[in-house]
């Protein structure tokens, strides 16, 4: 990848600053890579529990992707949320861009960038944004991501300081239908000055993912994680799905 | 947000600075010709990083699809898309490409040695 394409994506990411995305249960994995011309109809969906309470929240999204070039993907999401059976609610929508930033396997770790802008439906939540590096290497058929992303609300009626969500991900490429592994979220607040571990979110647990072709240039991927609260702002349990149709 | 943009940059700057070099890697090529992959076999050795540049001769877009190798990609027509593997096992990697109606799906075999 030349330089110069480089640069612009840089241009692009560092244009959209960094906002705040609530820890929803419906959080996925991000990934660096990106395939031109995919087009997805992207399903998520969560249900947090506490203690004996179970369906505390639960959150969806449903979303529409596609892999401008091959180096930038671009998703707008419509989000859904229901707390503590208040009712579902139509949350904000959700706009997430990828930058492939080199090709898999050319550098000693495949490097992308997200840079996502979330508009909430309720005003005095004001703007999300989250920003910030996605990295995956492969070592044999064991696949780990890291992704560090600041994030920070904007013209909400509460001030937030920036904060810093952390998605770690470690995966057996066992065989396409079917891979297994570990996969966590967190969220680290202020990003200058980590809060207690008990005002802390951490949720990690057991994934399965794999993709089923369905013939015809189409697929059906799917990622699903049993989630486990270890600090102690976090959902005790977390149950969370991602279902992608490509075309 | 200072501190936000230095980060960046800072993760950045060896891709960005860097001078273009000249390829190290072993470089093959593989044409796709009436979506057809040619070679359709490829002999390539094992415990080295590899560059396989993909050619696409047709007028239609097509792709390098494998999952033996952990790599998708879509090569526009007339057009080279350049895949990074290994080092890579002594073995059989097969990879297909995109489902063309009248054509099928070509196939082809990377054999590590």
């Amino acid at each position: 990848m030349s330089a110069h394409p480089l640069k612009g994506a840089l241009c692009v990411a560092l244009a959209l600053t960094c906002l705040a995305v609530r820890a929803d249960p419906n959080d996925y994995i991000l990934t660096p890579t990106v395939t031109q011309g995919e087009r997805e109809l992207d399903f998520k969906f969560g249900v947090g529990s506490r203690g004996p309470r179970i369906d505390v929240a639960r959150a969806a999204g449903l979303g529409f992707g596609y892999g401008v070039t091959n180096s930038w993907f671009t998703e707008a999401t419509v989000q859904y949320v229901r707390e503590n059976n208040t009712g579902t609610r139509w949350d904000g929508i959700e706009w997430e861009n990828v930058l492939q930033l080199s090709e898999p396997g050319e550098w000693p770790v495949d490097v992308g960038v997200a840079a996502e802008v979330e508009k909430m439906h309720d005003p005095a939540e004001g703007w999300n944004v989250r920003l910030g590096p996605l990295l995956q290497k492969d070592f044999g058929r064991v696949r780990a991501n890291l992704n560090l992303l600041l994030r920070h609300r904007y013209a909400g009626e509460t001030q937030q300081r920036m904060r810093v969500d952390y998605q770690f991900q470690l995966k057996y490429l066992y065989r396409e239908p079917f891979e297994f592994g570990l996969q966590g979220f967190s969220e680290l607040r202020p990003w200058d000055g980590w809060a207690s571990s008990d005002r802390q979110y951490l949720r990690v647990g057991p994934m399965v993912s794999g993709a089923l072709p369905l013939g015809n240039a189409r697929g059906l991927v799917y990622n699903a994680g049993l989630l486990f609260g270890a600090a102690g702002k976090s959902y005790d349990r977390t149950l969370r799905l991602q279902i992608e149709y490509e075309f | 947000m200072r501190g936000v943009c230095w980060l960046l940059l800072l993760a950045a700057e060896p891709a960005v600075c860097a001078e273009p070099a000249a390829p190290v890697e072993p470089e093959f090529t593989i044409h796709i010709r009436m979506h057809q992959f040619q070679p359709a076999e490829l002999k390539v050795p094992a415990g080295v990083k590899l560059r396989i540049v993909v050619q696409n001769d047709d007028d239609v877009a097509d792709e390098f699809d494998s999952y033996a190798l952990h790599r998708e990609k879509h090569v526009p027509p007339k057009s080279k898309a350049t895949l990074f593997l290994g080092p890579l096992e002594s073995g059989r990697y097969p990879f297909k490409g995109e489902e063309h109606s009248g054509s099928g799906v070509a196939s082809g075999l990377l054999i590590v040695q």
